[in-house]
């Protein structure tokens, strides 16, 4: 074996091995905490821990289902549901009048839509507004109220993903489709979105997952029992079982899955993208 | 089928004038192409008349109908587009299609429809393939079989085989003007591309700086340039351009070096500064004339362009036949009257 050779066999090990490092440092507490959630009670925080449970055991899933984990889960996959597809028709409009039209103010809205994406992650700054606001309207614990909130924090970064999406499309196209007699709607619909795939994957997963995820404003603007987000129906439970990991483990590990299961069908789009996209004449 | 026609249409981008005062008449069933340099406007005329770009100002009618306010849609014409902008994610079939429902016609009419286009440019066995799938002739033929299906008024065309080779090319600009006649739609043709132009129409204008400098038929416009720009534009090889000074007779004038080039029949008067123009197939090598040096020899196969220097101007001298000759031999030039064209020095109009 060449010198050469062997330098790059060492390379693309350490490359591996660095790789490896990595996942597991950030697999491994969510696979510890699935592991736990199957644990029977009273090994969760033995010490020494065990790396595998001694037996299987769904007592701590059974323990939330009671809870009204369910619940809660059923309305965050429905908020966020309503907030995907609301965010994703309204932000794919609003994405081509951005990019397509021309109108006094353009800048400044466009400015204003920057300006409103890091505040879909640092949410809680804006939790008292929000809270009045809602309020005022008569809003607050209501059914509309999350969905409503959700779509206004996730909609500037669809916007955003969107337009850069439909920025990168021929003017062409455009033409091509007005003269066969599309109007802009049906331009856009038609034409232009099933062109940008993958930018509404990542739209969908963003909003789905800042939806799934998101917690001050769940806790904050509904009271009812009924209309809990999951997040907030994890910490509760935090306080309903006292120092119980077990439920707690579980609840979590259950919300992992609609995110995993966001990945499977969005990121279906964005792979999809990547490897046939390119679509030049 | 129809009759498109502009009445001192002009277009500007804020200062830029990109368009001036351009009256044109085209007329039902005929071919016209609009042929110039890169940038002189010829696709934003286009675009005018398709409804995609606005009009600054005069009036653009097609059947006596004003359309400046017109959408696309709404103006019964169809554009073949130098990318063909078919959309990627529709197969052949719905490419071709997608106009005719956007219009609401029935179902069986638009197969109908559809079957005939693809037949008549031989599509028939790639309906179900994607835009990606096929090369860039069969594309170009999915971007026409969209326009056919229509059965428009009138048919655009942006500079469509110019993203074909050469072969496919001579191929396409034959079927394209056999299609156009046998349809009689009316259509304009953009190119830059100067055998296009002879070619494919019936009439040609000639565009420069967002103007029409002649409007004509292609012989026409070949035999009887209106200015120099028109000589130089049409024709390749390029027309030999000399600048020259009527002599006393009137009938005859001479260059700077002592070329003395006959004017044929312009009325000049003696002292008048003037540009002769005379094209390469029609200087003539033979057995009196003016000596000349061969400086360069270029052979194509078919003919053969000598570069001649004589009097201490550069001449193009296109040979309909093949002839073997060397740098520095000694020939003949002769130039008949008949085929000069003269130039005025100063407006570059023919005289
Ligand atoms: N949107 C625009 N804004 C400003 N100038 C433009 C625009 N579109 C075209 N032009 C200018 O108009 C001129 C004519 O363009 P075009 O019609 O595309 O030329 P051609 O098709 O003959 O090459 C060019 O000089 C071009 O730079
Ligand atoms: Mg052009």
């Amino acid at each position: 074996m060449s010198a050469a050779m062997s330098r790059k066999l060492r390379s693309r090990l350490s490359l591996i091995a660095f790789s490896a490092f990595i996942l597991i440092f950030n697999l491994g507490p969510i696979l510890w905490g699935i592991l736990g959630s199957l644990r029977p009670r009273e090994e969760i925080m033995r010490f020494p821990p065990q790396p595998l449970p001694s037996s299987l055991s769904l007592e701590h899933y059974a323990a939330i289902a009671e809870s009204g984990f369910l619940g809660a889960a059923r309305n965050s996959l429905i908020y966020a549901a309503i907030t995907v597809v609301v965010a994703l028709v309204a932000g794919s409009i609003a994405a081509y009048a951005l990019d397509r039209l021309r109108f006094a103010g353009k800048a400044v809205v466009m400015f204003l839509v920057i300006a409103g994406i890091p505040l879909a992650s640092g949410a809680a700054a804006l939790i008292v507004p929000s809270y009045l606001y809602m309020t005022s309207l008569g809003l607050s614990d209501t059914p509309w109220v999350l969905p409503l909130v959700y779509i206004a924090y996730n909609l500037p970064t669809a916007v955003w993903v969107l337009k850069g999406a439909l920025g990168g499309l021929s003017r062409e196209l455009d033409e091509a489709a007005a003269i066969d007699g599309a109007g802009r709607l049906r331009t856009l619909f038609e034409i232009l979105l099933p062109l940008c795939k993958p930018a509404i994957g990542a739209a969908a997963l963003f909003c789905f997952v800042g939806a799934w995820n998101e917690f001050v404003a769940g806790s904050v603007l509904v009271d009812n029992p009924d209309l809990r987000p999951v997040q907030v129906s994890i910490y509760q439970n935090m306080g309903y079982f006292g120092r119980d990991w077990g439920p707690l483990l579980a609840a979590a590990t259950l919300a992992i899955l609609p995110i995993i299961a966001a990945f499977l069908v969005f990121g279906r789009l964005l792979i999809a993208g990547l490897t046939k996209g390119a679509v030049k004449g | 089928m129809a009759h498109i026609s502009f009445e001192n249409v002009s277009k500007s981008y804020s200062t830029l004038n990109v368009i001036r005062d351009i009256n044109l008449d085209i007329h039902d069933g005929e071919m016209l192409i609009l042929v110039g340099p890169s940038g002189c406007g010829k696709s934003t005329l286009l675009r005018m008349i398709a409804g995609l770009e606005s009009v600054s100002s005069g009036a653009i009618r097609i059947d006596d109908r004003v359309v400046n306010d017109l959408d696309p849609r709404d103006r019964d014409i169809a554009m073949v587009f130098q990318s063909y902008a078919l959309y990627p994610h529709k197969t052949v079939l719905e490419n071709i299609t997608f106009g005719l429902r956007m219009r609401r016609m029935a179902g069986d009419e638009i197969l109908r429809r559809a079957k005939q286009a693809s037949m008549a440019l031989g599509l028939d066995a790639y309906l179900d393939r994607y835009p990606r799938q096929l090369s860039g002739g069969q594309r170009q033929r999915v971007a026409m079989g969209r326009a056919l299906v229509r059965e428009p008024k009138a048919f655009l065309f942006d500079e469509p085989l110019s993203n074909l080779d050469a072969q496919l090319r001579v191929q396409m600009r034959m079927e394209i003007r056999a299609l156009q006649q046998k349809l009689g739609v009316t259509s304009v043709y953009v190119t830059h591309d100067q055998i296009e132009a002879m070619t494919m129409g019936d009439k040609i204008a000639v565009m420069n700086r967002g103007g029409i400098e002649q409007i004509g038929t292609p012989l026409d416009i070949y035999d009887r340039p209106a200015n120099e720009f028109v000589a130089t534009f049409i024709g390749s090889p390029m027309i030999n351009l000399l600048d020259a000074e009527v002599r006393g007779d009137g009938r005859s004038a001479v260059t700077p070096g002592g070329l003395v080039l006959p004017t044929g029949t312009a009325a000049l008067s003696p002292g008048e500064k003037v540009r002769i123009g005379i094209r390469p197939e029609h200087v003539r090598l033979g057995d009196d004339g003016a000596p000349g040096i061969v400086e360069a020899v270029e052979q194509t196969g078919l003919d053969t362009l000598v570069l001649v220097r004589t009097s201490g101007t550069a001449m193009r001298v296109l040979i309909r036949e093949r002839r073997y000759m060397e740098r520095g031999q000694k020939v003949l030039l002769s130039l008949p009257p008949a085929d000069m064209h003269v130039f005025s020095s100063d407006t570059g109009a023919r005289r």
